[in-house]
């Protein structure tokens, strides 16, 4: 019996070992990063379909101000980036990259709005370890998830889709989608959507 | 107890194969690339300049005329990537001027997971002028192991042990001086 459970652990902490190693093969760029990923897909449906309107929202965002979606009424277009979750791998991959685009939605007459469900202090500690950010970044924290909710986007386990909403300049949706939370939406998806109703 | 047992050998050689695929020693694998781009044709030196006529040229880096490829794996969307493009440029600018490396080596770059505007984007937004190649599915990614960005390989395509991976090193350049230093000795040897 004791042979028997002493060969049991013995296998039991070699697996370990193995999923150690597995975990320790990580990379640098991983340490900062929480890994949740993959995630369940939810059958989130936009609220909001083309050509309503969008809903009217206010959040606070990390430069302190407090963004009001119809701000931008009447003079610029509005792209919506909900993500699920910062410090997160496929988060902390799309932002930086629109990061890099402001020229895009320069000649689209576009801003963009990057929505969470983290809190302010966290969003704004994971923008800044992005580079430059150029864009808006709000939380949607408290009440938790109100916006992700009104859009269509708060999932069950209490983090937005990744979704992505187009708002023109009289406020009408012109597009809506969730993605697969799992990946990255094609860039070719929001320039197609702004040259469209440039 | 054999359950355990097979769990531990099911585990260990996928979760291990991760990180050795571009081992130092392995020979890199076979991935396809799409050439687009005339001028990127011509460095390459892959021929068939009128099949980009009609849209696109396959190749694999044994196509490319050189000695070694230095292969960077990147993403529009990584930091690093962004913060180290103008050093890669600066490392391509010395490659093409110094003309014990010019013929030798060659340098193109892998976007992981980046479609081609996205590859596009990068290249205009950093004015980079050595050849990007889009693996918009994460195929090629998959077959090099999913390393992360950037990544810089560096393959024998000349003499005995072709496709050899002679470099292998994840993260930005940090120093240009280095990493050419590095070059040179593969290229003058």
């Amino acid at each position: 019996m004791k042979k028997t459970v002493a060969v049991i652990l013995l296998h039991f902490f070699f697996m370990v070992f193995i999923i150690s190693i597995s975990l320790a093969a990580s990379t640098a760029y991983r340490e900062t990063i929480s890994h949740p990923y993959p995630l369940p897909l939810t059958n989130s449906t936009p609220t909001v379909s083309v050509g309503e309107t969008a809903p009217d929202f206010s959040l606070p965002s990390i430069s302190g101000a407090r963004v009001t979606l119809s701000q931008f009424r009447g003079s610029k277009n509005v792209v919506l980036s909900f993500v699920p979750a910062a410090w997160t791998p496929i988060c902390s991959d799309q932002w930086p990259g629109y990061g890099i685009i402001q020229d895009i939605f320069i000649q689209n007459n576009a801003t963009l709005i990057g929505i969470s469900v983290d809190n302010i202090p966290t969003l704004h500690a994971w923008t800044k370890q992005m580079g430059s950010i150029w864009f808006l970044v709000c939380a949607d924290f408290y009440p938790h998830g109100k916006v992700a909710g009104e859009y269509g986007v708060l999932r069950p386990d209490g983090m937005a889709e990744r979704a992505i909403f187009v708002i023109d300049k009289e406020g009408r949706m012109r597009f809506a989608r969730v993605y697969d939370i799992n990946t990255r939406p094609p860039l070719e998806d929001i320039v197609a959507v702004l040259q469209a109703i440039r | 107890m054999f359950c355990l047992i097979g769990v531990i050998f099911l585990l260990a050689p996928a979760e291990l194969a991760a990180g050795a695929v571009l081992d130092v020693g392995n020979t890199f694998p076979e991935v396809v690339l799409n050439v687009e781009d005339e001028d990127d044709a011509r460095y390459l030196d892959v021929g068939g300049i009128m099949d980009l006529v009609m849209g696109s040229k396959k190749i694999t880096i044994h196509d490319v005329k050189t000695n070694f490829l230095v292969i960077q794996i990147f993403s529009m969307y990584c930091p690093y990537c962004q913060a180290d493009a103008p050093r890669v440029n600066t490392l391509f600018g010395k490659m093409r001027k110094d003309p014990a490396i010019n013929d030798k080596v060659k340098l193109i770059g892998i976007g992981a997971g980046n479609t081609k505007l996205e590859v596009a984007t990068f290249k205009n937004k950093y004015a980079i002028d050595f050849p990007l190649f889009s693996d918009g599915d994460f195929s090629i990614h998959k077959k090099i192991g999913e390393v992360r960005t950037p990544y810089f390989i560096i393959v024998k395509l000349q003499g005995a042990r072709k496709g050899e991976v002679l470099y292998s090193r994840l993260g930005t350049l940090e120093s240009v001086e280095s990493f050419l230093d590095v070059i040179e000795k593969l290229a003058v040897k």
